[in-house]
């Protein structure tokens, strides 16, 4: 099997051995990046063991020969690919700083989503996609500690559960992979919403926000409110995958990024009211 | 004692945060970040470890300071009395 090359932007992976029940879901997403000549990590998902391979078949990350992670039954293959890239940026990434967070550009500035999981980051990153903003990443924030700006990565939102319902109700003709059920997360599938020749066309941007989302479908009333910096520097430090590998320079960059930017805490049940409030409070309308 | 002079400790840095909401050290020693979640007067000028002020001064930048927050930088090793 030809290796198949997954060109993330900033990094590239090359995917050595993998098998065949993921190449529908390796075109849909990746099928369009250019390759670059020089591949960052070298991948494969390969059996667990010959006995594995007949008897519950599952599946194993490898990258340039670490297996960062347990054997996962096969069926959820290309979930353990995209959790392998994860973490593959997270471990090897030091020239910028990375915080679990999403990233969404509009009015060419960017607002990070630091969330928990289970704050339904992924599901409001995908609505506001489909609203017209541009996904940076659904799962990483790439900031440059010198330009305090946010980089973006050519990888899908990872959707979970009753979510993947929702995003094919909101966008019916959307680029999803087929659904990996019972893992971890639960049912999980990956969603793309831009193309390569799309994502090309993006730009390192300002961060003008940073907004922890909490989703409430039973509030009755949207509330807001600012939350003290000192706060949200102790999130931010628990949310950087790369904190103490850059010490100094990630403390320095972390202080210097929230002196400058708003910070807010939302409880929404509407999503249409998070688009208003970030344009509003946050990116504003643009020009 | 409040009129002791303090100051950080070499590798040690300090930042007051814009809306005076606390103060954050980090030592490149340990590569430990320890945040004082208490409101400020005014910022704190610890921009580098040749700074002294005394206890008195230091709490004074707190809208309720208490010598236990020194005491508690002292033992982490961030502040030391001069």
């Amino acid at each position: 099997m030809k290796p198949f090359f997954i060109n993330m932007g900033l990094f590239q992976a090359k995917v050595n051995d993998y098998p065949s029940s993921i190449s529908p879901a390796l075109n849909q997403i990746y099928g369009d990046c250019q390759p670059k000549e020089m591949s960052d990590f070298t991948v494969s998902l390969a059996p667990g063991s010959i006995v594995r391979k007949y008897l519950r078949p599952q599946i194993v990350f490898e990258s340039n020969t670490s297996i960062p992670f347990k054997p996962l039954p096969f069926s959820q293959a290309y979930a353990l690919l995209e959790w392998g890239l994860n973490w593959c940026l997270a471990t090897h990434d030091f020239n910028h700083l990375l915080l679990h967070s999403a990233v969404l550009v509009k009015n060419n500035k960017a607002v990070l989503f630091p969330a928990l999981p289970g704050s339904g980051k992924s599901t409001l990153s995908c609505w506001l996609a489909i609203q017209g903003w541009k996904l940076y990443s659904d799962e990483m924030a790439v900031i440059d500690t010198d330009s305090l700006t946010a980089e973006p990565l050519y990888r899908p939102a990872c959707i979970k559960n009753h979510s993947i319902e929702l995003v094919r109700s909101w966008q019916p003709d959307a680029t999803i992979t087929k659904v990996c059920s019972d893992t971890a997360k639960g049912d999980v599938a990956h969603a793309k919403f831009q193309t390569w020749e799309d994502y090309c066309r993006l730009q390192p941007v300002e961060i003008a926000g940073i907004v922890f989302p909490k989703y409430d479908g039973n509030l009755s009333e949207e509330q807001y409110y600012t939350i003290a910096k000192s706060q949200v520097f102790e999130e931010l430090c628990q949310h950087a995958f790369n904190y103490h590998v850059l010490g100094y320079q990630a403390f320095d960059t972390v202080w210097r990024l929230l002196d400058k930017v708003k910070v807010f805490e939302v409880h929404y049940s509407n999503l249409g009211f998070m688009d208003e409030f970030l344009l509003d409070e946050v990116v504003g309308h643009g020009a | 004692m409040e009129g002791a002079l303090i100051k950080l400790k070499s590798g040690v840095y300090c930042r007051t945060f814009s809306d005076l909401s606390g103060l954050v050290f980090f030592s490149a020693r340990t590569c430990e970040t320890f945040f004082v979640h208490q409101s400020l007067k005014r910022s704190v000028n610890f921009s580098n470890a040749n700074i002294e002020m005394t206890v008195d001064e230091f709490i004074g930048h707190f809208q309720e300071g208490q010598n236990s927050t020194v005491d508690e930088l002292e033992a982490r090793g961030l502040l030391v009395r001069v």
